[in-house]
């Protein structure tokens, strides 16, 4: 299953590339792709593990930018 | 600017403010340090928090946390001003990216604005305002003058002008009216229409524009790949060379350390490779963001940048050289009446939706009874059989008609022919012919100028139509009488020539393999075509030839960007810590190397989004 997001103001496309390197990485993601002009997220991983996935999104795109947030498109 | 941003602005001006006073204390020993330690810290105290928390999470190679070592490093050599200065003009760089993203961001969702916001569907005789997503296939939906059309259909009621400049740049007005097709994205200019939707959103021409739109940066260019990669090494690199040159002379040759730090410090401020990595692929997008405004969709980066390489062209003839609407120019009966072989050739041809077929029918003029018809086989590329009257019928090529045992009694050399024959007897044929489209002559001569310098067709028409319309535009050369599998036989040995890549621009309807087989496929007049969106590289949603020439043009354009913005980037850069590395280290030159080089990027990059 493929999800959809809108992701917070990230202005530096260094920190995009480190956040969807970082989301790739984490168990369950299949697949993230972080586009840093639409700013948009999407991961790929399967359904019942989206809840998990999401926290752990957010927490380690924290440690690279620290407003980030993202909400379900 | 958001708030964020007008908060740091403020911050940027009080700093600068600060520093500005501080010279008038030149002569006071305290005082002067003071304040310009003070307009660092308003400066950068929330860049130097977080590179403290980033040291803890081992993220050293971060641009903060440079950025703080490298002035922090400053500091502690007592050169304050420069410590202030680098972090002030830093946080300004920061704000002007910031800024200009964002800038960049709204002109391309600008381009994007196609999405229609709600559809007024009709539902047990209410209207009601919903999002496109909730209507349902087979629903009628209203649209209001000014209104776009939220889904595609059919027109059930009303007559209107349309504007589908968001989709095609074409800025002339449509006319439609009743049995029409509406396609979603289009603006209603005139009066009210009712539309019958034919699918859901997902399926919708704007919907799958916009998913087009939004996924291609998911096809990255040779340049954004080589940039990702760069950019992880670069930082790690100029990290290492920066230690390197502050510890290895004084510990080898018993330099004075100083010196060699503060050169060393000059390295970390231009370790950020931002001015490279934000503005690459902020020109892709902008260039592709440009093209589509003028009804070009292109695929991916990797795509505009295939597209710049091209140095020859093949082109499918029918409906994209010429006008793609055949006319019956001459009827030629053996041995019947000309109404009975215009007859049998209609009604043979009556199942088919081939353009010949469909001029065929069209000349014929009368009603058709297609019980009459049965066993339609169409043979792609060469024609049809079918049985008519209980008669077993073949319409097509001399080929065809020959592999059959039919004797063709005189040969013919002209246009495009339809034999007929039935139960094994030859009736005679009809020939048919097609302009050649207003434009074509004019971008075969402007392609060339563009760099494209082999251009040929590729056609399953007969010698004869390939030849006058390659000698009538002026294309090197035809291939003629191909199969959908030959043309991508030919296509394939064709990419083989020469350096440059193989564009083909053809219809999409029979070329998707031929599309889906050279460098850059590019579909054609694929309005509403869902087969040729789906095999091309490129597609152009009119059918005017002079689009692919301007896609070529902005491919060459977006390249151009690109380059000078990595050559930019890089020579600044590297000469700054080469100078440095020579003694001529200059913390100014390093923040201009880093800030003032990212500025000049996305500036550059910028530009593409103003076509």
């Amino acid at each position: 299953m493929i999800k959809k997001y809108e992701v917070s103001e990230i202005d530096c496309a260094v920190c995009a590339g480190k956040i969807e390197d970082a989301i790739k990485k984490l168990s369950g993601v299949k697949n993230a792709q972080l586009n840093f002009i639409m700013q948009t997220l999407t991961v790929e991983a399967d359904e019942n593990e989206f809840s998990r996935i999401e926290k752990e999104i957010v927490k380690a795109g924290r440690k690279t930018e620290r407003n980030f947030e993202i909400t379900i498109k | 600017m958001s708030r964020r941003q007008k908060k740091n602005l403020i911050r940027i001006i009080i700093a600068g403010v600060v520093f500005a006073l501080s010279f008038f204390f030149g002569n006071i020993e305290i005082i002067q340090p003071a304040l310009q330690l003070a307009a660092y810290l308003i400066v950068g105290y929330d860049v130097l928090l977080s590179a403290g928390r980033k040291i803890f999470s081992g993220q050293i190679f971060d641009e903060e946390f440079l950025m703080s070592l490298a002035t922090a490093g400053a500091i502690i050599m007592r050169e304050f001003p420069e410590a202030a200065m680098v972090m002030l003009l830093y946080q300004l760089g920061e704000l002007f990216q910031g800024i200009a993203v964002g800038k960049s961001r709204k002109s391309i969702k600008e381009l994007m604005k196609i999405k229609p916001e709600y559809a007024t569907v009709l539902r047990e005789g209410q209207e009601i305002k919903l999002p496109p997503e909730k209507v349902e296939k087979g629903e009628l939906i209203l649209v209001l003058p000014g209104e776009k059309v939220a889904l595609d259909g059919i027109i059930e009621e009303g007559r209107t002008l349309f504007d589908s400049s968001s989709l095609t740049g074409e800025s002339l007005p449509v006319e439609a009216s009743e049995g029409d097709r509406a396609i979603s994205g289009m603006i209603n200019l005139h009066s009210p229409v009712k539309v019958r939707v034919s699918g859901i959103y997902e399926e919708s021409t704007v919907a799958k524009i916009l998913h087009l739109v939004e996924s291609s940066s998911a096809h990255k260019s040779h340049s954004e790949k080589f940039i990702t990669k760069f950019s992880r090494r670069y930082t790690p690199c100029v990290f290492l060379a920066a230690l390197m040159t502050a510890f290895l002379p004084p510990l080898a040759f018993s330099q004075p350390l100083a010196v060699w730090v503060r050169r060393a410090l000059v390295f970390l401020v231009v370790s950020c490779p931002c001015a490279l990595v934000i503005s690459v692929p902020l020109t892709f997008f902008g260039g592709i963001g440009a093209a589509s405004k003028k009804g070009i969709l292109i695929k991916g980066s990797t795509h505009l940048e295939t597209l710049s390489k091209i140095d020859k062209i093949a082109f499918d003839k029918t409906g994209t050289l010429t006008e793609g609407r055949l006319s019956v120019t001459e009827i030629k009966p053996c041995n019947v009446k000309k109404e009975e072989l215009l007859e049998m050739a209609a009604l043979a041809e009556s199942f088919s939706n081939h353009p010949i077929a469909v001029s065929i029918v069209h000349a014929y003029g009368q009603d058709i009874d297609k019980g009459r018809v049965k066993e339609v086989v169409t043979l792609p590329g060469n024609g049809i059989t079918a049985q008519i009257d209980g008669k077993d019928v073949l319409a097509g090529n001399a080929g065809m008609i020959a592999q059959r045992g039919i004797n063709i009694p005189e040969s013919i050399y002209k246009g495009t022919v339809v034999h007929i024959a039935a139960d094994g007897v030859y009736m005679g044929y009809i020939s048919l012919s097609d302009k050649v489209k207003a434009d074509a002559k004019a971008a075969i001569v402007n392609l060339r100028k563009t760099g494209v310098k082999h251009s040929v067709i590729l056609t399953g028409d007969n010698k004869s139509v390939a030849q006058e319309v390659a000698k009538d535009l002026g294309v090197d050369k035809a291939y003629w009488e191909l199969l959908p599998q030959d043309k991508v036989e030919v296509a394939l040995s064709l990419k083989k020539e020469g350096k440059g890549k193989l564009a083909f621009a053809g219809d999409g309807i029979n070329d998707a393999p031929v599309l889906s087989c050279v460098d850059v496929g590019i579909a054609m007049g694929a309005l509403g075509s869902d087969a040729a969106i789906e095999a091309a590289d490129v597609v152009i949603m009119n059918d005017s030839l002079s689009a692919v020439i301007e896609a070529v043009k902005l491919s060459k354009k977006t390249m151009r960007v690109v380059r000078q913005n990595i050559v930019i980037s890089l020579v600044v850069k590297f000469g700054v810590m080469l100078f440095s590395a020579m003694g001529y280290d200059n913390m100014y030159a390093a923040i201009f190397a880093d800030v003032g080089v990212m500025m000049i990027a996305v500036l550059n990059a910028m530009r593409m989004l103003k076509i």
